[in-house]
C-alpha cells in the first residue's frame, strides 16, 4: 500500500514538473472535463473565486449571446510567441460556435508577461482590434503590473461581457454568421476516414448488389426467345469434399412458353476454413472526452495583446 | 450463368469502381483547390483590410508630424504599388506570388518607418484615433501571418494531393498544376510590436 501511495506521488510529480511549461497540445482542454467549465487555470494563477465568477459570467455570456469566451491562465509558455500558442489553442479548440466563429480568448502567460485578447471571426466587428486594446489597457494593465492577476482576469471578462451585452450587440451576435475556416492540425484524426471506408467497404458491397441482382434477372429463353427463364430447382447429385470437386443440376423453366432445360454444373472443392486473425478496423472515436468541448469556431487571427 | 456474363460482370464491376473513385478523386480536388482559393482571398482580403487602415492613418500622423513628409509620401506611394498587384488565383505563378508579396513587403517597410517615427511624438501616441489605429494595424499584420500561413498549409495538401499516385492520374486528366508558396521573408514582413 506505501508503495502504491509513493508511486501515486512520484507520478503527480512527474506531472507537475512536465507540466511547468505548456504547449498548445499540453494545455488541458477545461471543457473536456465539465462543460460549464470555461477557465483553463492549470498552475492556480487565478484565485478559486474568480474562477467561479468567471464561469458564472462566461455561462451568461454563452446563453445570453452565443459568445463563447475561454479563459486561460498560465505561468510559462517557454520560448513560443503569445499569438502562436493562443491561435494554436483557439484552433485546436475551437473556442465559438461552429458556423458563428463567436469565440473569444483571454489569455494570460505571467512568466513571458504576455496579455492577449484572440477574437473569432465572427466577433471581430463587435470586439475590434482596438476595442481589445483599449480593454487590456485601461482594464488589465494595471492590476497585472500589480501581479494581481485573478483581479485583472476578472475585470476584463467582465468588459468583453458589458461590450457583448451592450446595446443591439446581442442580437448582432445572435444572428451572426461566419464562414468558417478552423484550421485541422495533421495530428487529429484523418479527414478522408470515411471516404476512404465508402472505397473499400461501400463500393464492394454495391457491386456484391449488382451482382446478385444479375444473377436473379431471369435468363434469355432458347426456344422463345424473351427474359424470362428463371431457375426453378437445383440439386446437387454428388457433393464436394476438400478433395473432390461436386456435381450439381440446376433446372431452368421459361414463364413465358413454357420450356425447360437441365444444366449440370461443377461444385468447387470445398476451401478448409481458415480464421484470418488481425487486420482490425483503422481509428476510431476521436476524443471520447465525457465532458464535450468547445462549438468548433476559428478566428482569423483578430484581436490585441502585448506585454505588461 | 455463362462464362461470358461472368467476365462482363466483372469487366462492368471494375469499369465501375474506376468510375466512382475517380468522380469521388474528382470531386476531391475540386474541393482542395476551392479551399486554396479561398485561402488566396483571405490573403488579399487581409491585405486590403491593411491599405484600407492607410489613408486614416496618414492623415492622423500628418496633425501631429506634418514635416515627415517624406515617410508619409512613402507609405502612400508604397500603399499605391501594392493595391495594384493583383494576383488570379487560379493560375498564380511563383514569379506573381512573389511579386505580390514585395509589393507587400515594401508596404509594411514603409509603414513600420511610419510606427518608428510616431515614437518621437508623445502627443501623437497620447492620441486616442492613433492609438486606436495602430492596435487594428498590429491586429491586421497578426491576420496577414494566420491568413498567409494558411494559404501555404492549403496550397501544401491541395500540391500533395495532386502529385500522389493514384489522384494524380485523374489530376493530370484535369490538368491541375501546382500551386506557387508564400516565401518566408527577411524581417520585412514581420509584425511590428507593441510595447505597453
Amino acid at each position: 500500500m506505501k508503495r502504491v501511495k509513493l508511486f501515486i506521488l512520484l507520478f503527480m510529480l512527474g506531472f507537475v514538473a512536465q507540466a511547468a511549461v505548456f504547449t498548445p497540445t499540453t494545455l488541458p482542454n477545461p471543457k473536456a472535463q465539465d462543460r460549464s467549465n470555461y477557465v483553463c487555470n492549470p498552475d492556480e494563477i487565478v484565485a478559486t473565486n474568480e474562477v467561479m465568477f468567471l464561469n458564472r459570467l462566461a455561462r451568461q455570456l454563452e446563453d445570453s449571446t452565443q459568445v463563447e469566451l475561454c479563459v486561460v491562465a498560465v505561468n510559462s509558455i517557454g520560448e513560443m510567441e503569445a499569438f502562436d500558442f493562443c491561435y494554436e489553442v483557439f484552433q485546436r479548440w475551437g473556442i465559438g460556435k461552429k458556423g458563428k466563429n463567436t469565440g473569444v480568448l483571454l489569455f494570460l502567460a505571467v512568466e513571458s508577461r504576455d496579455i492577449r485578447i484572440m477574437t473569432g471571426g465572427g466577433i471581430e466587428g463587435i470586439l475590434t482590434d482596438a476595442v481589445c486594446n483599449e480593454i487590456i489597457q485601461k482594464t488589465m494593465i494595471s492590476p497585472l503590473r500589480n501581479a494581481d492577476y485573478s483581479d485583472a482576469m476578472a475585470l476584463g471578462a467582465l468588459r468583453i461581457y458589458e461590450i457583448c451585452t451592450d446595446g443591439a450587440a446581442p442580437e448582432e451576435l445572435r444572428q451572426m454568421t461566419s464562414a468558417t475556416n478552423r484550421y485541422h492540425y495533421a495530428d487529429e484524426s484523418e479527414e478522408n476516414g470515411w471516404l476512404e471506408l465508402f472505397y473499400f467497404v461501400g463500393i464492394p458491397c454495391l457491386i456484391f448488389t449488382l451482382i446478385i441482382v444479375l444473377l436473379l434477372m431471369p435468363k434469355k429463353c432458347p426456344k422463345c426467345g424473351k427474359r424470362s427463364l428463371r431457375k426453378t430447382n437445383e440439386q446437387i447429385i454428388n457433393r464436394a469434399t476438400t478433395r473432390k470437386e461436386g456435381l450439381g443440376v440446376r433446372t431452368y423453366c421459361c414463364k413465358d412458353c413454357g420450356h425447360q432445360e437441365q444444366k449440370t454444373y461443377i461444385i468447387p472443392k470445398e476451401v478448409p476454413t481458415v480464421i484470418i486473425t488481425g487486420g482490425g478496423s483503422r481509428g476510431g472515436f476521436g476524443g471520447g472526452s465525457f465532458g464535450g468541448g468547445f462549438g468548433g469556431g476559428s478566428t482569423f487571427g483578430g484581436g490585441a495583446g502585448g506585454k505588461f | 450463368m455463362s462464362k461470358k456474363t461472368i467476365i462482363w460482370i466483372a469487366v462492368l464491376g471494375v469499369l465501375a469502381i474506376a468510375i466512382i473513385w475517380g468522380v469521388g478523386r474528382y470531386n476531391a480536388i475540386i474541393t482542395a483547390e476551392e479551399n486554396v482559393n479561398t485561402a488566396w482571398s483571405q490573403v488579399e482580403n487581409q491585405y486590403q483590410r491593411r491599405a484600407d487602415l492607410i489613408p486614416n492613418l496618414v492623415e492622423t500622423v500628418k496633425g501631429y508630424a506634418a514635416h515627415e513628409s517624406e515617410t508619409l509620401e512613402g507609405v502612400i506611394a508604397a500603399r499605391a504599388k501594392a493595391t495594384q498587384v493583383v494576383v488570379d488565383p487560379t493560375n498564380a505563378s511563383a514569379e506573381q506570388i512573389a511579386a505580390f508579396q514585395a509589393a507587400q513587403g515594401e508596404l509594411s517597410q514603409a509603414l513600420g518607418r511610419l510606427m518608428a517615427i510616431s515614437e518621437n511624438y508623445p502627443d501623437l501616441k497620447a492620441n486616442q484615433n492613433f492609438g486606436a489605429l495602430q492596435s487594428q494595424l498590429e491586429g491586421t499584420e497578426n491576420r496577414i501571418t494566420v491568413a498567409r500561413n494558411n494559404f501555404n498549409e492549403v496550397a501544401r495538401q491541395f500540391n500533395t494531393m495532386i502529385r500522389r499516385f493514384p489522384t494524380n492520374i485523374i489530376a493530370n486528366m484535369m490538368s491541375m498544376e501546382k500551386r506557387a508558396y508564400f516565401e518566408a521573408t527577411e524581417g520585412a514582413e514581420v509584425a511590428p510590436k507593441v510595447e505597453f
